[in-house]
């Protein structure tokens, strides 16, 4: 199975290996996530939902906001995150 | 406390390597210098566009150009000028003198033209390396040891894997009683609570609110604030996305020790030691330019879509922040964080053998920029722009 990690306990965003199509299951940690959408290597997959407004968490931190409610599988880059 | 082979220099500072450097004190020379350095193999060429015109610069310049030329890995320094450059050649030389190092200078317009400037410093030049030849390693503590950290074309690995790795170094070296420095105040932007709240005193914090404050605003006055926060073509490509998410990455090379000082660009760490920040530039090669005019004998680098790019005379250590760019540059790389995965998850090993290597490289052992001759130009930032 394709992995992906997570760099600190509370985040809800995760960096996947490999280069991940629509519908594949990454194994992260202890979880399985199924990604709703194609994902390239090193980008990041919601592991979690997250509401429109609220943070996007990587490292540890806030890296930015969610534009549109996100949903644990997506890509999570410059169309749904901004500063 | 861990102990390298060094070669101490008479204001007590350490050497990793033992060069002999020639530098024009004006861009108009640099064809001569040049000619030196081909007919003279071993000597070390430190080539630059600058020295002349621009009044304003003048006097950051030469203390920029003087420091980078009292790092301890010279052995010793030639200057060559024309003789009516911005520069002083003279004041260059008697301020390096006055750290003990060995100083030669010949200008042009006194010296019977490039030919004559020729003779004398090729002469010159032998005879340092003769003596050079002399310089014993004896042994040193890692306290001697200064370190400068940089990230260049990051991606989403860079920050969690080498520049994780490079941060758990640095930790390791102050414990050891060394210092590491982190820059480019651009790259900070958005770690301002995270630093200040690591500050040793609430003056650093200020000092540090205040550059990356200034940096932020620059970059937003030149390219738009939404632009100035969302990351390059480089980094978009890489997984990164917004400004903050490549600023958490870039401060993970200062690992988790408190900061114990703030520096202006290339300027001299001194008896400091430990965590330092430094207001530089974001553009790697005077990014590592100012690292070494602070006085750091070696450069930790981390490369996500990787970048062969060297300093002429200290020892840069590449390290890939993954497999691919590891294999597509191998010749260029001496660390692969991507081993990350293959140790599962965890860099421990990768640590254990990249500590190893540091020392030997402090003891002499070449890295891949070294071998590869990839020390090119020396750029300086002339201006105090972050940009």
């Amino acid at each position: 199975m394709k992995k992906g990690f997570i760099i600190d306990s509370s985040d809800n965003v995760a960096i996947v290996l490999e280069d991940i199509a629509v519908g594949e299951t990454v194994e992260i940690g202890a979880i399985n996530v199924v990604a709703r959408d194609q994902i390239p290597a090193v980008h990041k997959i919601a592991i979690a939902d997250i509401s429109a407004g609220e943070n996007v968490r990587k490292f540890g931190d806030a890296i930015g906001k969610a534009k549109e409610k996100i949903q644990t599988g997506d890509w999570v880059h410059v169309h749904n995150l901004f500063c | 406390m861990e102990t390298f082979m060094g070669y101490v220099r008479p204001d007590g500072s350490v050497g990793i390597r033992n060069h002999v450097v020639i530098m024009p004190t004006t861009a108009c020379a640099a064809g001569t210098v040049q000619r030196i350095a081909r007919e003279v193999p071993g000597i070390i060429p430190l080539l630059h566009t600058l020295g002349c015109g621009r009044p304003a610069e003048v006097d950051r310049c030469q203390r920029i150009l003087t420091n980078i030329l009292k790092n301890p890995n010279h052995f010793a320094v030639i200057l060559v000028g024309i003789g009516c450059e911005g520069l002083s050649i003279e004041k260059i030389a008697s301020d390096l003198e006055a750290t003990g190092k060995h100083v030669f200078f010949t200008k042009m317009q006194t010296d019977g033209g490039s030919a004559g400037s020729e003779e004398k410093a090729v002469l010159k030049a032998h005879e340092y390396l003769e003596a050079a030849k002399q310089c014993k390693r004896e042994t040193v503590g890692l306290d001697k040891l200064i370190v400068g950290t940089e990230c260049g074309a990051s991606d989403g690995f860079s920050g969690p894997l080498a520049n994780q790795l490079i941060g758990e170094l640095s930790d390791w070296i102050v414990e050891q009683g060394g210092a590491s420095i982190v820059g480019e105040s651009i790259e900070l932007i958005g770690a301002e609570d995270i630093l200040a709240a690591r500050c040793k005193d609430q003056n650093m914090a200020s000092e540090i609110r205040s550059f990356i404050g200034r940096a932020e605003k620059e970059l937003s006055d030149a390219i738009g604030w939404e632009n100035a926060h969302i990351v390059n073509k480089v980094n978009l490509e890489g997984g990164m996305t917004t400004i903050k998410e490549k600023t958490l990455g870039c401060v993970r090379k200062g690992g988790k020790t408190p900061v114990c000082g703030v520096l202006s660009y290339a300027e001299p760490v001194g008896e400091r030691r430990g965590l330092i920040i430094q207001d530089g530039p974001g553009f790697d090669p005077e990014s590592v330019a100012g690292f070494i005019g602070s006085g750091a004998q070696l450069v930790l680098f981390s490369t996500g879509k990787g970048n062969p790019i060297g300093f002429p005379s200290s020892p840069i250590i590449k390290i890939a922040s993954c497999d691919d760019t590891f294999n597509k540059f191998s010749g260029n790389m001496d660390v692969n964080a991507g081993r990350f995965l293959a140790d599962g998850n965890t860099l421990e090993p990768l640590k254990a053998e990249t500590k190893e290597f540091l020392l030997s490289v402090l003891n002499g052992e070449l890295t891949a920029s070294e071998k590869q001759d990839q020390g090119g130009l020396l750029c300086i930032q002339t201006i105090t722009s972050a940009l």
